[in-house]
């Protein structure tokens, strides 16, 4: 029953999360910058800006506009782009594909490396492998992504004429952007696996598991790697959300046709309706990945109750 | 620590895997058709040639649709769809059809298809941003099928401009499938149709074989956006792309360095200047306050430095490509000592506080060009307060007539008339004219609906004296577009942005 209370809350907290952050989007697109100023040509008459605005709906009070788009965002109408003329959540979930892909890539990349490495280090540390991780930890935390990006570019596409330089094909285009988008939470995961291993080792109970001459082995995947994976899966979860709706810039180096990009853009030009639709989509998604990680700690670490 | 051999082979295969699937797909495929990739800063956002409100969607549909007239390599204009256009009366102008046209679809084109196009942009239900360039017709005539006569409400000599640029669509297919449809499957007269559209990713036209003024020479033509710059400069260096719009000046430099690329360059119709405001009363309501602040700004020194030379200077703010324009006028010359001693005679050899604010990202370096200007304002003595805003909040600011009394401001106009740029900035009453000079008013109204073509140039001749010698507002520079081209694409650019595949070959 408790458990069952415990995680009605979690979801009603994360709906509320997502209610709030809809509507403190849709107060901040409209406070700075008017659409029908971007739509209508230079040698417009004022006349014809207020005609634009009454056409697009703007000239209603804002709690009139709020309750339309609330309204609508419940059967699942966000409206139509200012922009494209086309629906906005049509419009979102057309780019997020791109995303997906370009994001589970990097994610596979970087947990491939920074596992295993985080463990290595962790267990030996000052050891080479230690240095190795040190080193991608603060290399790949450090290094802004734009100009890593660029630095690719350069030597794998100009220099080495292996991979294309940018945008969405087969799958030669997804190694420069994914391997970019990967080394900053390659160093992150690196470095709190690291951590929470070297934290786990000084325990007493793999001290006293070690006295009892539990192999090396044993010791590290029976014991260790389950306490460390607790630490892990939270990463895994805020990583998880900050790759699907983090990946702007990596887009906009490499010209792919992603969801973040699309939103920038949409900010750019005040396309509410797309704003508001991509920023609901991305806050959902967020809220479910963090309902799930938090589902996950209990299977992990049986102190934690959901 | 055996468990960790196992996996290093693992690693190994694949990283193999990736390498080998680099090497398959990655590497670009030399294509034997003749087939042109352009990258662009963004994608189209729609290809209903009615709805663009931007540069990079006008350069895709240019190429998709026809107008009924054009504009040549030197932007004379010309007839496209209409064999030819006459002038019946004050109001009336007449527009005969060529024979023989049909839209990609089969549909034939005529005078009702062009009553039709005209009357579609108008409607305010499709919520055209274009629709104001046809506000001034009162309506639209077919006598025959071959004839169209435009009647406007004032006597305007820029009704062929405005009728001539309108793109022409299919009556039957644009109703039948509505413009939501519309955009995302276009169908045009022109030389190229849409084969594939991949959203943020690629639009893909194919040579229109039965194009009325013949086959293009180029079969396919792939625009791409490639959003940031240095990106857009990698694709061309690899080859991946054949050419590329919007090259920075300071780039310019490397791109021509390399054997097969070249830097190609247009006058643009773009102009950037600063908006003086004299309506609000306090210093800038003197003409010598303003005329100190026209004296201070060496504009030579910015084209030389910010733009590479890129740019021409400019006396008034037109460009000198617009019809009107006055080539003898001198730009005030850079001499800071005087402009001293006019604040002085103004009364203001103490300086005065003044709020200066620029758009950020919208033309180039105009942040930089601003903080250029603000610098030499300083010189003089103003203690500036200097904003760097974002173009959404600018510009919204700007025609509410909410903006700074200084700020930053480009204009560009696909008309190459004097017009649009002078009576949106002197002309007092406009969105965004934040001048009042019942003389120049009175000229601008005068030289709107003058028929006379060397009547209104000379009337625009005294406007541009007028508002120098006012120093109605201090003109910067009229830009140059670059494009970066590699060899084997034969093709120059225009002044009008476009990018018309149907004029360009590429070498085997």
């Amino acid at each position: 029953m408790n458990k069952v209370n415990g995680l009605a809350a979690k979801i009603a907290t994360s709906i509320g999360a997502v209610i709030l952050l809809s509507m403190i989007t849709f107060i901040f697109t409209r406070v700075s910058g008017d659409p029908a100023s971007l739509l209508i040509p230079s040698d417009a008459t004022y006349e014809e800006l207020l005609e634009m605005r009454a056409l697009l709906g703007l000239d209603r009070s804002l709690p009139a506009q709020f309750l339309t788009f609330a309204s609508g965002a419940l059967k699942g109408d966000f409206g139509l782009s200012l922009r494209y003329g086309q629906p906005a959540m049509e419009l979102v979930l057309a780019r997020v594909p791109a995303t997906l892909e370009l994001a589970f890539f990097a994610a596979l990349i970087g947990w491939a490396v920074a596992v295993p490495l985080g463990i290595l280090s962790g267990c030996k540390p000052n050891s080479v492998w230690d240095a190795v991780a040190r080193f991608i930890a603060l290399f790949g935390q450090s290094m802004p992504v734009y100009w890593l990006g660029i630095l690719l570019v350069m030597l794998f596409s100009i220099k080495l004429r292996l991979l294309p330089a940018s945008g969405r094909g087969g799958f030669g285009h997804l190694i420069l952007p994914g391997l970019a988008l990967s080394l900053n939470l390659m160093g992150s995961v690196t470095r709190v696996l690291r951590a929470s291993m070297v934290e786990i080792l000084r325990q007493d109970y793999i001290r006293a598991a070690r006295a009892r001459g539990i192999s090396q082995k044993a010791l590290l995947f029976k014991h260790a790697l389950k306490n460390g994976a607790v630490g892990m899966v939270t990463v895994i979860g805020l990583q998880l959300g900050s790759l699907v709706g983090g990946t702007v810039v990596t887009e906009t180096v490499f010209a792919w046709p992603g969801l973040g990009r699309f939103i920038v853009q949409s900010i750019q030009f005040r396309d509410f309706p797309v704003v508001q639709a991509g920023v609901l989509f991305l806050a959902v998604v967020i809220a479910l990945i963090n309902t799930t990680t938090d589902l996950i700690y209990p299977l992990l670490d049986s102190r934690v109750r959901v | 620590m055996n468990m960790f051999r196992k996996v290093v082979p693992l690693r190994t295969v694949v990283f193999a895997c990736f390498v080998i699937c680099a090497v398959v797909f990655g590497v670009n495929l030399t294509v034997l058709a003749k087939t042109v990739t352009i990258a662009q800063g963004v994608d189209a956002t729609t290809l209903d040639p009615h709805m663009s409100h931007d540069t990079p969607t006008s350069v895709v549909t240019g190429n998709i649709f026809d107008s009924l007239l054009r504009r040549s390599p030197t932007m004379e204009l010309e007839p496209a769809l209409a064999a030819s256009y006459r002038q019946v009366n004050d109001l009336t102008w007449e527009f005969i059809m060529q024979d023989e046209i049909t839209f990609h679809n089969g549909e034939i084109f005529d005078a009702h298809t062009a009553k039709y196009s005209l009357e579609r942009l108008m409607d305010p239900a499709l919520m055209s941003p274009q629709a104001s360039q046809l506000r001034n017709i009162e309506s639209i005539e077919v006598p025959d099928s071959k004839t169209l006569r435009v009647k406007s409400k004032t006597p305007s000599p820029l009704i062929p401009i405005q009728v001539g640029n309108v793109a022409m669509l299919p009556p039957l297919y644009a109703e039948e499938v509505g413009p939501a449809a519309f955009a995302q499957a276009p169908v045009g007269t022109g030389p190229y149709r849409l084969k594939e559209w991949i959203k943020d990713e690629k639009i893909i036209l194919q040579a229109n074989g039965d194009y009325y003024r013949g086959a293009p020479a180029v079969q396919e033509v792939v625009f791409r956006p490639i959003p940031e710059t240095a990106s857009r400069i990698a694709e061309l260096r690899t080859g991946a792309v054949d050419l590329i719009a919007n090259v920075p000046p300071h780039q310019a430099a490397s791109i021509d360095a390399l054997p097969d690329l070249k830097v190609r360059t247009a006058p643009s119709s773009r102009i950037i200047f600063i908006v003086l405001t004299t309506t609000d009363g306090g210093p800038l309501a003197d003409k010598r306050v303003r005329q100190a602040l026209n004296y201070a700004v060496d504009k030579e020194a910015i084209v030389r430095a910010l733009l590479g030379g890129y740019g021409y200077v400019l006396a008034s703010p037109l460009p000198n490509n617009a019809f009107g324009f006055d080539p003898t006028l001198q730009s005030y010359p850079y001499e800071p000592e005087k402009a001293k001693q006019l604040l002085k005679e103004a009364g203001f050899q103490e300086g005065f506080d003044l709020i200066f604010e620029a758009p950020q990202g919208r033309y180039l370096m105009d942040k930089e060009v601003a903080q250029a200007v603000n610098g030499y304002l300083q010189d003089i003595g103003i203690k500036t307060q200097f904003n760097v805003l974002e173009w959404g909040v600018f510009v919204s600011k700007l025609y509410q007539h909410d903006g700074a009394p200084m700020m930053l401001l480009g204009l560009g106009s696909t008309t190459f008339d004097a017009d649009p740029y002078l009576f949106t900035q002197l002309r007092s009453g406009e969105i965004s004219s934040y001048y009042y000079n019942p003389d120049i008013d009175e000229l601008l109204d005068a030289a709107r609906s003058e028929m006379d073509p060397k009547q209104r140039e000379a009337l625009y001749v005294q406007v541009q004296e007028l508002a120098a010698d006012e120093a109605a507002l201090i003109p910067l520079y009229q830009q140059v577009d670059l494009f970066g081209v590699h060899n084997r694409v034969i093709w120059e650019p225009r002044s009008d942005e476009m990018i018309l595949v149907y004029d360009m070959d590429v070498a085997p």
